[in-house]
């Protein structure tokens, strides 16, 4: 696995923050995942996706301020970044190249 | 903390804590508390969101196969997640467990065959020790509950019931308890629609609701003032009889049914947890007429609640104090205090207790004998695997890792067992709760709860490491060195030893089960031995209970003289007879305070509490209980004038010693009415087998009758064949009279064994069980000792050794084993055995024969077990087994 691909769960991860603008929270990924796709993913497995991207500079974080129903616990706050965006145009991009044309045969089996 | 607001599950917020560290362990919690509060929010059951909590917290647990960035774990400092790399190693032992398990099949089955059927025979035992020792009873606080207990150390009666008149002074008096209840057994014939039926209940007093903390399943419960004599007749009744009498229709409470042939009010249901206490289908309330009470009357219990912040023993004083103000104030008291017992004490009575501890000490052998037997499989399998075990520490393994692999293959087995067993348990646990003789336990409903899962995995857990510590040892202790210089030769010196260890332990288990066994079964063939005073066979009974309303006076006395005439005229019936309670019956229980005058061995004036029953002429023949002196009663006593007695030998002997009891006279003790010994009979066993009662013999032509009365029929042949004839003979005397408790004699005595025979039944199944596996394990042992030296045998029987001289080479070496197993099983058995004393019965726990007995047959059992390898090794071809080389 090349040190530019990003896989599947990554781009999910991706596009999750796209779509919920500067500030998401690692439970909020979480819920939009779920509400998306369906697949329920464990805190542990979010953190740790981020923490890949993070090290890639793909995302940035800051830490969040405690509040009550998080038993007055912090929350780390997600954006992706200019070149996480970049990344995920591109393999948005690939993918589609893959798949134009086939949306016949894609729906037919 | 806030209260009200529910919290996430504690123990699953431990595990995530656990996992993670710093700040991702604050940021993760704090994502899964926030889920939490949000599904709460949004009207999620708090169960629903526990459980979506403890998904996510394990779901974290599990490692990532690729981690984070080495560069961001060293920007952030300290690695993020903690344990990632334990639980990776964890699962890699499991999945190495499972290629290993699955290489062998059918070995793997027998291991875990073995263990599930120990863990099953566990779980099952450990539900009934839960239900009845374990469970709480059912009542509000019930660790402040007492019974309240009349009790007299010179008549050694440490524990009687209570009489009414003392109850009401207590409750007056005692500053002790929060509140006080009391309540009485009684009989019932219940007319609805025309047709009768008899159930079994009580007599309450409007406090024992609140004081137990019981509150009724539809209507109320009694009121103050529904005791007061005069007051409207009030009935509650009992779940079922609500379920199948009246539909469960709420309409019943209100209506008016017929209780004793007078129209009552029903104005509730009771629970099923006042069942353990005052069992039956239906109540009405004790009313306290204190006018005609008599004060040692001992029939009802009193129980109370101690006041918050009072123990028992500052409550026990206090009543010792109440009791002595009271026997000041009445003479009749003297002798007489109170004691005061806790509920668990209460239900829980001792010989019950010490036969389920038997029976799980039981059990625990077996399973005990169950890993020594997986253990010593797991070593022959290791044997095997020796060089991959030494491979591995080569290569850098190291003795702990070697170790936890060991481990993890024997818990995997065991988990994999025991769940088996639960699932067995799961299965058994009803079916033994539907076939155990009713009333056996004091509890209703054996049932698999969360404790007794909570046990079977303990269990298992312990029972893996119990099997995989001993081959964890041994793989650990090997070296490359070692394995190669016995590269393909046979076993090392220790190896062979825990073997024998374990075989010797297994046997010495199973020889205490047997033990044990052997004594029960014994005990029990003498319980059917026993002389019970009366012949049971061919005598059918039956319980009528004459409604007080239609049978005032002495009518109910003239219906049963009819019925008697009419039943001894009946085809097949050879006599009959009337009793106010026959033995292991179901019928009244009565004891009251006797005294005599004149010379007698018991001190002037001393009444002794003393079962008397009410019975009619002919009752001694029927039951054919002998008559020793002087003469029965005859129809003629009927004559109010002529106030007879019969008594028991046993009664005889308690009253006038030697002497000649016939023409001396009993007086209860409130009564001044002399009554004179006519007749002396032999003694009957009347509620326990294991011993006798002195009883007195009313007529009941003098006394009168009591509801309900049992009837005893003799047959020529089989008694149940008279019934239809005999339901015919009161339905004409009175058709709307139940015949109720239909049984043989036979029935009543073989349902009084039945615990006994419970007991021993159980002990001998473990036992054979254990026998078994101990007889497989000594063959292993010794099957494997002969593979390992096919080839010196093979050399020996080459250099001329005979067949029977190997033979006897391998039989020595299994028995020798044997032998120890067996002596050192004796001589723990013997040990042990006085905790079996209240459970045997006409024989002593230490009875050589018994010992003897287990002894050759263990013998037996372990040279058939050496037979099978030796006779392989007596066979061995010198020529095959040196080729091997």
């Amino acid at each position: 696995m090349g040190r530019h691909h990003l896989g599947a769960f990554e781009q999910m991860l991706l596009y999750a923050l796209v779509r919920l603008g500067p500030d998401a929270s690692g439970l909020e990924i979480a819920r939009l995942i779920e509400e998306r796709t369906g697949r329920v993913i464990s805190p542990g497995a979010i953190y740790a996706g981020l923490d890949r991207l993070a090290g890639r500079k793909l995302v940035t974080s800051r830490l969040g301020e405690p509040t009550p129903q998080r038993g007055g616990k912090r929350r780390r706050l997600y954006r992706a970044t200019a070149a996480g965006v970049a990344r995920l145009r591109t393999a948005h991009q690939a993918l589609g190249d893959m798949a134009r044309g086939l949306q016949p045969k894609l729906h037919s089996s | 903390m806030k209260s009200g607001r529910p919290q996430p599950p504690a123990l699953a917020r431990r595990l995530v804590a656990w996992r993670f560290t710093g700040e991702r362990q604050e940021i993760v919690l704090g994502d899964l508390e926030e889920a939490f509060t949000d599904a709460l929010a949004a009207g999620d059951s708090p169960r629903r969101a526990s459980l979506r909590y403890w998904r996510q917290a394990v779901a974290s647990l599990s490692p990532r196969r690729r981690r984070a960035d080495p560069a961001f774990e060293a920007m952030l400092g300290a690695p993020t997640d903690r344990h990632a790399g334990v639980v990776d190693m964890f699962l890699n032992d499991f999945r190495h467990t499972g290629r290993f398990l699955t290489k062998s099949p059918w070995w793997t089955m027998a291991v875990v065959l073995t263990i599930a059927l120990a863990i099953g025979a566990n779980t099952v035992v450990f539900s009934v020790v839960n239900a009845v020792m374990l469970r709480p009873l059912p009542f509000e606080r019930p660790d402040r509950l007492v019974w309240v207990a009349e009790r007299n150390d010179r008549l050694n009666l440490p524990t009687f019931a209570a009489s009414v008149l003392n109850y009401a002074g207590w409750k007056d008096q005692a500053g002790s308890f929060e509140s006080m209840g009391a309540f009485g057994f009684a009989t019932f014939t219940l007319t609805t629609d025309g047709d009768p039926e008899q159930f079994a209940g009580g007599q309450l007093t409007p406090s024992l609701f609140s004081v137990l903390g019981l509150h009724p399943v539809a209507g109320r419960s009694f009121a103050e003032g529904d005791d007061r004599p005069g007051s409207a007749p009030v009935v509650m009744i009992s779940d079922a009889l609500w379920r199948h009498r009246f539909n469960r229709d709420p309409s019943t409470i209100g209506r008016h049914v017929t209780v004793n042939g007078v129209d009552v009010t029903v104005v509730g249901v009771a629970p099923t947890s006042l069942a353990p206490l005052s069992g039956g289908d239906i109540w009405r309330p004790l009313t306290m007429d204190l006018g005609r009470e008599m004060r040692l009357n001992h029939w009802i219990l009193a129980v109370a609640r101690l006041r918050p912040g009072v123990t028992l023993a500052t409550a026990q004083t206090d009543m010792d104090g109440v009791a002595r103000n009271m026997s000041q104030q009445y003479p009749e008291l003297r002798d007489w205090g109170v004691r005061l017992v806790t509920f668990h004490d209460f239900f829980l009575n001792p010989q019950l207790g010490t036969a389920l501890l038997m029976l799980l000490c039981a059990v625990g052998c077996v399973l005990l004998i169950a890993s020594a037997n997986v253990a010593n499989l797991m070593l022959a399998r290791s044997a095997s695997r020796r060089k991959e075990m030494a491979v591995r520490v080569a290569l850098g393994a190291s003795r702990r890792r070697i170790v936890r692999q060991v481990l993890a293959e024997s818990l995997v087995l065991s988990t994999i067992g025991g769940a088996t067993g639960l699932a067995l348990a799961t299965w058994a646990i009803p079916a033994i709760d539907a076939v155990l003789p009713p009333n056996i336990l004091p509890v209703s409903g054996v049932q698999l709860d969360v404790t007794v899962v909570a046990f079977a995995l303990a269990l298992s857990i312990a029972t893996g490491l119990l099997f995989g510590v001993a081959p964890a040892w041994r793989a650990a202790s090997l070296t490359l060195t070692d394995v190669m210089k016995r590269a393909g030769r046979g076993s090392t010196g220790d190896r062979k030893r825990l073997g024998r260890v374990l075989a010797a332990t297994q046997l010495a288990l199973a020889t205490m089960l047997l033990v044990g066994a052997g004594l029960l079964t014994q005990s029990v063939l003498r319980l059917q031995q026993v002389n019970l005073g009366f012949e049971p066979e061919h005598v059918l009974t039956f319980q009528l209970a004459l409604p007080a309303a239609r049978y005032a006076d002495n009518r109910g006395m003239q219906f049963y003289q009819q019925l008697m005439t009419s039943l001894r005229a009946t085809p097949g019936v050879s006599s009959a007879a009337v009793s106010s309670g026959i033995p292991f019956g179901a019928g009244n229980y009565t004891t009251t305070p006797i005294a005599t005058r004149g010379p007698s061995p018991l001190p002037p004036d001393a009444a002794v509490p003393t079962p008397w029953r009410i019975v009619s002429p002919g009752y001694f023949k029927t039951m054919r209980i002998p008559l020793m002196r002087g003469r029965e009663f005859e129809d003629a006593d009927g004559v109010p004038t002529a106030d007879v007695v019969i008594v028991s030998q046993a009664t005889a002997r308690r009253f006038w010693g030697d002497g000649d009891p016939l023409g001396r006279t009993l007086h209860r003790q409130n009564d001044r009415r002399e009554y004179t010994v006519v007749g002396v009979v032999g003694d009957v066993r009347h509620t326990v087998l294991r011993q006798e009662s002195p009883t007195i013999y009313y007529a009941s032509s003098l006394i009168g009758t009591l509801p309900p009365m049992d009837i005893v029929v003799r047959t020529d042949g089989d008694p149940t064949s008279v019934l239809p004839l005999i339901r015919q003979q009161v339905r004409q005397l009175d058709a709307a009279l139940p015949v109720s408790t239909v049984r043989t004699m036979q029935e009543w005595v073989s349902t009084n064994a039945a615990p006994s025979r419970l007991n021993a039944l159980l002990m001998v199944a473990f036992a054979v069980v254990a026998l078994l596996i101990a007889a497989i394990g000594i063959y292993g042992v010794l099957a494997y000792s002969v593979n390992q030296r096919t080839q010196e045998i093979g050399l020996r029987m080459a250099l001329g050794a005979q067949r029977r001289g190997v033979l006897r080479l391998i039989i020595n070496e299994g028995m020798k084993v044997g032998a120890l197993g067996i002596a050192i099983g004796l001589v723990a058995a013997f040990g042990l055995s006085r905790s079996l004393a209240s459970l045997v019965f006409g024989v002593t726990v230490r009875d050589p024969w018994t010992y003897a007995a287990v002894a050759a047959t263990l013998g037996v059992v372990a040279l058939a077990a050496c037979a099978i390898p030796a006779r392989r090794a007596s066979r061995v071809d010198p020529i095959v087994a040196l080729r091997q080389e």
